[in-house]
C-alpha cells in the first residue's frame, strides 16, 4: 500500500518536472533570446490589430449596405411615426454614417458595445459576458473530445498504415467528416437519450450538468476529431521515417517511447497548430448544436438578435467573436515560434 | 519538377487515381444523375399529397416514406438535389471565377495590389466564415436565391485566390512566362494563356473540396431556418424532418445520409486528386 503510494508520488513528482522543464524552456525562449523573435511578436501583435480592426469595420460596412429598414422590420409598416423617431434616435439611424461608426468605436472603447434598443437597459456587452461561458465550454469540451479521440486514433492508424486497423480508422474519420452536424446531433439524442437514457437531453433538469455537455461535446467535436485523426496519422508517418526515429529504434529502446517521445513530439507541431485555428470554428458551429439541444450561449444570442434586428447585438458577437479568433491564433502562433526555432523568420 | 496536369490531352487515359477516388467520383455521378434524370422519370409532383400515408416510413408505395402532409421524401430527394447541386455547383463556380481573378492579378502584379488583396484575406479569414454567410442571409429583407448565393461567395473566394496566388508566385519566374513577356504579351495575356493553364490543377483539387464546404454551410443556414426558402434542398428537408423527430426518424436519416454521401464523395475525390496532383504528399498514404 505505501509502495505503491510511494510509486505514485514519485510518478506524478517526475511528471511535474516534466512539465515544469517545457515551461521553464518556454518562457526562456520567449524571455532571453533574440530580438528576432521580439520582433516576430510585435510584428504578429500587429497585424492582429489589423485584422480585428479589418473585421470591425467590414461587419459594420456590410450590416449597413444591407437594404431594409430595421425599424420597419423591429415595429411594423403600420407603427406610430414617433415610436418609429424615437427607436431610429435610439439605433443611431437618424445620424450619417460617420458619425454612426464613430459612436459604435466609442461603445468598443469604453467596453459597453452599446444598448439593445428599445429599452436601453442592459448593455450588449453585459448580455454577451452572460453567453459567452456556455459557448466557451462547450467549445472547450468538444476540443477535447475531439483531441481525445483523434490522436489515439490517428496513432494507432500511422503505427498500422496499411492493415485493416487502418482501413476501419480511415473509413471511421471519412464517415465523421462527412456527417453533417445537424443530422449527427438528433441521432445522438435519439440513440443515447430516448433508447438508452444515458444522458440528459434538451428537456432533462440536469441538462445544464457535466452529463449534459457530453453529447453536444459530441456532436460538435466530430468533425474536428476527424480532421485531426487524418493529420496525425498522416504526420506521424512522415516522422516515422526520419532518421532521428530510426536513431531511437536503433538504440533499443522500447516502441512506444520511441513512438510517444521520439516520433510524436513533432508530429504533433502541425496538429495543434490546426486544432487551435479551428477553436474559432467550433465556436460558429455551436450555433448549430445550441439549436439542436436549447442551450444557452452565443448562438442562440446570435439566432435572438437577428430575429429581432439588433445590429448592435450582432456586431459585438462578431467582435468578440473575431477577437478571440484572432488571439488564440496569436497564442497558437508565438507557441509555435517558441518551440520550433525555425519558424521566426 | 512541375506536377503533371489534370486536362493533358496528348493522349486520352483514365488518371491512376486510386479506387477510392473512383468511388468518390462514382457517387458523385450517381447523385447528379438522381437529380438530372429524377424529376424526369418519377410522374408525381413533389408537393402532390397522399393523405392516407401520413409521416410513414418507407414502404413499397413509397419507398423512401413520406412527409407530415403525405409528400413522397423520394420526389422530394430528387427536385431537391437538382436545386442542392445547381446552387452549389453556382456557389463554387463564382468563388472559383472571383478566386483565380484576384489571386491570379495579385501574384502576377504583385505591388500595391497583392498587398491590398492579401490585407481583405487576412480580415476574411480572421473570422469565422460561416457567421458572415448568417449575418448576410439572415438580415436581407426578402432575400432571395441571388442573396443566397451571394452570402456563400463573400467569404468562399478566399481559400481559391490563395492557392491561385501561391502558384502563380511558383511559376511566374519560369523560362516560358520570360519569354511570353519578351515577346510582347500583354500581362492579360499571359496570365490567361500561359500561367492559367499551369496552375489550375491544385485549384480543381480546392473546388472539390469548396463542393463538399458550401454542401454543409446550406444545410446549416437551412437547419437554422435562416435565408431565402429554397424548398426540397436536402438541408431544408433536414430541417423540416427534425420537427417530426420524436414521431419518425427517416425524414432526418435519409436527408442526412444523402448529404453525407454527397460530402463523402466530394472528400473522397479530393483525396485522390490531390494525392495525383501533388505526389510528394501522398507518401504518407
Amino acid at each position: 500500500m505505501t509502495g505503491d503510494r510511494l510509486g505514485t508520488l514519485t510518478k506524478l513528482r517526475r511528471l511535474l518536472s516534466l512539465a515544469w522543464s517545457w515551461v521553464t524552456r518556454l518562457v526562456e525562449a520567449l524571455l532571453s533570446t533574440s530580438w528576432r523573435l521580439r520582433r516576430y511578436l510585435v510584428r504578429r501583435l500587429f497585424s492582429s490589430l489589423v485584422s480585428v480592426a479589418g473585421v470591425v469595420s467590414l461587419t459594420f460596412v456590410l450590416l449597413h449596405l444591407i437594404p431594409g429598414d430595421p425599424v420597419d422590420n423591429l415595429l411594423g409598416e403600420d407603427a406610430r411615426p414617433q415610436d418609429k423617431l424615437e427607436l431610429r434616435r435610439c439605433m443611431d439611424l437618424d445620424q450619417t454614417l460617420p458619425v454612426q461608426f464613430g459612436r459604435f468605436t466609442k461603445s468598443i472603447v469604453d467596453g459597453t458595445l452599446g444598448y439593445s434598443c428599445p429599452d436601453r437597459k442592459v448593455t450588449v456587452a453585459q448580455r454577451i459576458k452572460k453567453a459567452l461561458p456556455p459557448t466557451v465550454t462547450l467549445a472547450v469540451a468538444a476540443m477535447a473530445v475531439a483531441l481525445c479521440l483523434a490522436l489515439p486514433l490517428g496513432i494507432v492508424a500511422a503505427l498500422k498504415a496499411r492493415s485493416r486497423w487502418d482501413a476501419a480508422l480511415t473509413a471511421v474519420a471519412l464517415l465523421g467528416i462527412s456527417i453533417p452536424s445537424m443530422c449527427l446531433g438528433p441521432l445522438l439524442l435519439y440513440l443515447f437519450f430516448v433508447q438508452l437514457p444515458w444522458f440528459p437531453g434538451p428537456s432533462s433538469e440536469d441538462s445544464g450538468s457535466l452529463r449534459g455537455l457530453v453529447l453536444p461535446a459530441v456532436m460538435l467535436g466530430t468533425h474536428l476529431m476527424a480532421m485531426l485523426a487524418r493529420m496525425t496519422r498522416s504526420s506521424l508517418l512522415d516522422t516515422l521515417s526520419e532518421d532521428y526515429v530510426r536513431t531511437a529504434r536503433a538504440k533499443g529502446l522500447p516502441p512506444w517511447k520511441v513512438v510517444l517521445k521520439h516520433a510524436m513530439r513533432n508530429a504533433l507541431l502541425p496538429v495543434i497548430t490546426v486544432a487551435g485555428m479551428q477553436f474559432g470554428a467550433l465556436l460558429a458551429g455551436a450555433v448549430v448544436t445550441e439549436k439542436v439541444f436549447a442551450r444557452p450561449g452565443l448562438g442562440t444570442l446570435l439566432l435572438e438578435a437577428i430575429a429581432q434586428r439588433d445590429y448592435r447585438v450582432v456586431q459585438g458577437l462578431t467582435l468578440v467573436i473575431a477577437v478571440m479568433y484572432v488571439l488564440i491564433n496569436l497564442i497558437v502562433d508565438v507557441l509555435y515560434a517558441a518551440v520550433d526555432p525555425r519558424i521566426r523568420v | 519538377m512541375s506536377p503533371p496536369s489534370l486536362g493533358s490531352k496528348k493522349r486520352w487515359s483514365l488518371p491512376p487515381l486510386g479506387a477510392a477516388a473512383w468511388l468518390g467520383a462514382l457517387l458523385l455521378l450517381l447523385l447528379l444523375l438522381i437529380g438530372l434524370v429524377g424529376p424526369l422519370v418519377l410522374s408525381s409532383s413533389p408537393s402532390a399529397q397522399d393523405l392516407d400515408h401520413l409521416l410513414e416510413g418507407p414502404s413499397g408505395r413509397h419507398w423512401l416514406g413520406t412527409d407530415e402532409n403525405g409528400c413522397d421524401l423520394l420526389v422530394q430527394m430528387c427536385y431537391g438535389a437538382r436545386l442542392l447541386l445547381g446552387l452549389c455547383a453556382s456557389v463554387v463556380s463564382l468563388c472559383l471565377g472571383l478566386g483565380l481573378l484576384i489571386g491570379v492579378s495579385a501574384g502576377y502584379l504583385g505591388g500595391w495590389l497583392d498587398e491590398v488583396v492579401m490585407r481583405v484575406i487576412d480580415v476574411l479569414l480572421a473570422f469565422p466564415g460561416i457567421l458572415l454567410n448568417i449575418a448576410i442571409v439572415a438580415l436581407v429583407p426578402k432575400a432571395g436565391v441571388g442573396v443566397l448565393i451571394f452570402a456563400l461567395a463573400v467569404n468562399g473566394w478566399v481559400g481559391y485566390a490563395r492557392v491561385a496566388r501561391a502558384q502563380v508566385l511558383r511559376v511566374r519566374e519560369q523560362e516560358y512566362v520570360l519569354a511570353a513577356r519578351s515577346v510582347g504579351c500583354s500581362p492579360w495575356r499571359v496570365m490567361v494563356r500561359h500561367i492559367l493553364p499551369n496552375i489550375w490543377s491544385p485549384i480543381i483539387v480546392q473546388a472539390t473540396f469548396g463542393f463538399a464546404g458550401v454542401v454543409l454551410v446550406e444545410a446549416s443556414l437551412s437547419f437554422l431556418g435562416l435565408g431565402p426558402p429554397v424548398p426540397y434542398t436536402w438541408g431544408s428537408l433536414l430541417a423540416q424532418g427534425t420537427t417530426f423527430f420524436w414521431r419518425t426518424r427517416h425524414l432526418v436519416l435519409v436527408p442526412g445520409l444523402g448529404i453525407a454521401l454527397l460530402v463523402l464523395g466530394c472528400n473522397l475525390l479530393g483525396d485522390g486528386l490531390r494525392d495525383y496532383v501533388d505526389p510528394k504528399r501522398s507518401r504518407a498514404r
